[in-house]
């Protein structure tokens, strides 16, 4: 046994400071790891799956965060005690990591090529051609097609996707024998984390390393694990295959995260808004943004039109950049769009004079993505929520009034409004947001990425809650999502944007279950785990889109 | 709040810089008890040493009690620091709050102003000022706050522009909130922390400045300040250098307390240093 293990954990603890919201960060956590697999460790934000990844590399923020038990024996050598020297020559080497931020990971003021080969310098002795050479090929076999220009990029250069190569480029250079991921597609669009993940699983088949993959989501460990690690508030609560801990999941916690996982949502009650008035019309939607006066305009809204009818939750998906916050933002009037046309029942909203802006925007409300940052952190929750109403010529008594009732309605009580923002945590804080936003009694709900901030199970909750209210409220939404299974369960509508254009939109079951566009099968076919989620009739759909995803000619 | 105080009370260099400014100000009220009405009444020989015929500090050519002349002179000092460094801070808010929120062509001109300003050497424009406006008290206020608003006002027009892109400030557009009402209750308390610490960093510069002046003879001749005392010293700094020493040694410490305590300021409201 002991001559397969590669990395084998013991009883690892980790405390953290005091005054914490618990006293170890990691708890009591065994597991062993053998060569050619990968092991995924899943669990929400705070369940100490990176700090394990850290303890393993050797980086935890000392003295802060600190080994307090247990052993990591990597090829017999305890990697807790082992000397800084020795370690170092172990990092990059024999272990190395990718982060999940690669524009963060790389020093943004040395061009790419240098940094790779600082490696190199620090643990093998090469001639600068010899180093040359081995990095160009690795960096083509990660899939960079001209290797010489992204050396000599520095990494604001370069896009998210290709960073990230790079950076796995970099810790493959060395060949080392456990490759620890944290995290690293979760910074990256669906369509590039597909390519990644596909890229990952690729090297580690072909090189027979140790793959240790840090993920909150379901999908990438449907995609990629041999075998599973479930964490929870730094315990280790279930360990085993893949296929088992997906299919048979033994812990409840397991089961809780597995089904708040979003599912894709192909076939569903039709509900159809065509006879409905429409609340929101949009035409013709340009903007463009310059750098500098000398720079190509970017276009991030081309001729956009969109209508919403009453009690329509219309939503918008695409990849970062694709125009659609900018959308949201615009039909907001937080961003001045330079032509078109949006039609709040029958007024313009762009020849509206100050004042009589300020005073329709009661009808027309905002979600933002971040709950940390859309709710002033010097202000009561109470205050926040009334503010509006306050704004609008409310009483004060009213306004406290209408205040607790919202909080009810959010399921918060009334109790929080004499709270401050920090005192909640982000399911929390984003039904505030909720609460503020439904304070006037808006037709148009706008919700700009509500829930990509949220953790799995907080995300189910806060899209329950959603659909609750618009049940109960008859407002209309535009939900604006990069995730494709929550747009699916949220939407009745959709519109598939790219580079500022809508490329395909539709009724959310013929959209999803059959894509006219490249473009919407491609995202559909990135979508982690897909496949294994799938039931016999959708597999068919799934397989239909395939066939058609092979180069094809016939463009929707 | 009792947090935050904890937090500045770990900082030994802050709680310092507050102890001896509140030594000084202790001793600026009490200057009328400890001394008399009038520090430039003739109080024994000249030239008495520090420690000597029952004068703390000494006197000077005149016979003038040093000690009083420090205490008189810290009133006047601070004062003039404090109240300009209030004006020069409206000011700046007033500027740089239009500029940080409204933008466009107004905040283009404002701060094509600003700039004016600022490439001004700063201590020469005090003068120039003085000199036209004739030396008195006010007028070395006006003169202190004309030449240090500019970086108030770039500041805070920084920071509104940051805060304008905030989600938070956005919600409050969306939901109708008045221009000033988003102003006075989100924009402005947020930004709060770096504006206090700078306007505590410029007292200590005002009261440079106020010393330098009046060094030069460019304040109000029948106000006692310390840069009076050790611009009427200099001629017999050779023969009773304690007439100069003891009121630059009262600067040095003010200009060090506050800046102490402004350090202290910035690093326990600024939540980001909170556990370093």
């Amino acid at each position: 046994m002991s001559t397969k293990t590669l990395l084998e954990v013991d009883n690892l603890s980790v405390t953290l400071p005091a005054g914490g919201d618990r006293e170890f960060a990691v708890t009591d956590l065994s597991c062993t790891l053998c060569p050619n697999e990968i092991l995924c460790v899943v669990g929400e934000s705070g369940s100490g799956k990176s700090v394990f990844a850290r303890s393993i590399m050797g980086l935890l923020p000392v003295p802060r965060l600190r080994v307090s038990g247990g052993s990591i024996r990597f090829d017999g050598q305890d990697l807790v005690n082992v000397a800084p020297s020795e370690m170092r020559r172990i990092r990059g080497n024999k272990i190395s990591m990718i982060f999940q931020e690669p524009m963060t990971a790389l020093n943004p003021l040395i061009r790419v090529g240098k940094q790779m080969e600082e490696v190199l310098c620090v643990h093998a002795s090469m001639g600068r051609e010899e180093r040359r050479s081995l990095i160009t090929g690795r960096l083509q076999r990660v899939g960079i097609t001209d290797p010489e220009r992204l050396l000599r990029s520095y990494p604001h250069e370069l896009s998210g996707g290709q960073r990230q190569r790079a950076m796995i480029a970099m810790a493959l250079l060395l060949e080392p024998r456990i490759l620890v991921a944290d995290e690293p597609t979760t910074a990256l669009d669906v369509t590039t984390q597909a390519k990644i993940l596909r890229l990952i699983k690729d090297i580690q088949a072909s090189s027979h390393m140790a793959v240790i993959f840090i993920t909150h989501d379901f999908g990438v460990v449907a995609e990629l694990a041999d075998r599973v690690a479930v964490m929870q508030q730094g315990r280790l609560v279930e360990i085993g295959n893949a296929k088992d801990v997906l299919e048979h999941p033994s812990h409840p916690y397991t089961r809780s995260l597995m089904e708040a996982v979003p599912r894709m949502k192909f076939r569903g009650p039709r509900t159809s808004f065509d006879k409905a008035p429409a609340v929101l019309s949009a035409q013709a939607l340009c903007k463009a943004y310059r750098a500098s006066r000398r720079s190509q305009p970017v276009h991030a809204l081309k001729d956009v039109s969109l209508r919403i009818r009453r009690g329509e939750a219309v939503g918008v998906v695409g990849e970062s950049g694709s125009g659609k916050s900018t959308l949201a933002r615009s039909i907001a009037r937080l961003v001045d769009v330079d032509a078109g046309q949006i039609l709040l029942g029958d007024t313009d909203l762009l020849r509206l004079e100050r004042e009589p802006l300020r005073e329709i925007r009661s009808k027309l409300q905002m979600v933002f993505q971040d709950p940390f940052a859309s709710l002033d952190p010097r202000c009561k929750v109470g205050f926040t929520v009334a503010e509006g109403l306050l704004a609008h010529g409310e009483t004060e008594e009213n306004a406290m009034r209408r205040t607790d009732e919202l909080l009810s309605l959010v399921g918060l009580g009334p109790d929080a409004k004499h709270r401050f923002p920090h005192e909640f945590s982000g399911g929390q804080r984003q039904r505030i947001a909720i609460a503020r936003a439904l304070a006037l009694g808006p037709e148009l709900l706008i919700a700009d990425e509500p829930v990509s901030a949220l953790d799995v199970s907080m995300q189910a909750q806060v899209l329950k809650l959603l659909a609750d209210i618009k049940e109960r409220l008859h407002f209309s939404m535009l939900f604006i999502t990069h995730d494709l299974r929550v747009a699916s369960q949220v939407c009745d509508y959709i519109c598939v944007m790219r580079n500022g254009e809508i490329v395909e939109h539709g009724q959310t079951q013929d959209v999803f279950a059959d894509p006219r566009h490249e473009y919407t099968r491609e995202l559909l076919s990135a979508v982690p785990g897909l496949a294994h989620e799938l039931s016999a009739a959708e597999q068919t759909c799934m397989a239909r889109i395939g066939i058609a995803r092979s180069p094809s000619t016939s463009e929707g | 709040m009792s947090e935050f105080f904890q937090r500045f009370a770990r900082n030994r260099a802050a709680v310092l810089g507050i102890g001896i400014l509140a030594v000084i100000i202790v001793v600026a009220l009490a200057a009328p008890l400890l001394f008399g009405a009038d520090p430039f009444k003739l109080q024994g020989k000249p030239m008495v040493p520090p420690l000597t015929g029952g004068f703390l500090f000494g006197t000077d050519m005149l016979g003038r009690d040093v000690a009083a002349g420090v205490a008189y002179g810290a009133r006047t000092t601070l004062l003039i620091g404090v109240i300009a460094t209030t004006v020069a801070v409206t000011l700046g808010l007033l500027v740089g709050g239009v500029c940080g929120f409204f933008g466009g062509k107004l905040d283009v001109l404002l701060m094509r102003v600003t700039e004016l300003f600022q490439t001004i050497p700063s201590f020469l424009f005090a003068i120039v000022i003085v000199a036209i406006l004739g030396p008195t008290i006010t007028n070395v206020i006006v003169a202190i706050a004309l030449v240090t608003w500019p970086p108030v006002a770039r500041l805070t027009r920084g920071e509104f522009m940051s805060m304008c892109n905030r989600e938070f400030v956005h919600a409050c557009v969306c939901a109708g909130v008045q221009d000033w009402k988003i102003i006075l209750r989100h924009i402005l308390p947020n930004c709060a922390p770096a504006i206090i610490v700078t306007a505590s960093l410029m007292v200590a510069n005002a009261v440079l400045i106020e010393s330098s002046l009046s060094f030069l003879g460019l304040s109000d001749p029948n106000v006692m300040t310390w840069g009076l005392m050790i611009g009427a010293g200099r001629v017999a700094l050779r023969a009773a250098w304690w007439v100069c020493a003891i009121p630059g040694i009262a600067i040095l410490l003010t200009a060090l307390a506050i800046n102490l305590a402004g350090d202290g300021l910035n690093d326990s409201l600024n939540p980001r240093l909170k556990n370093a």
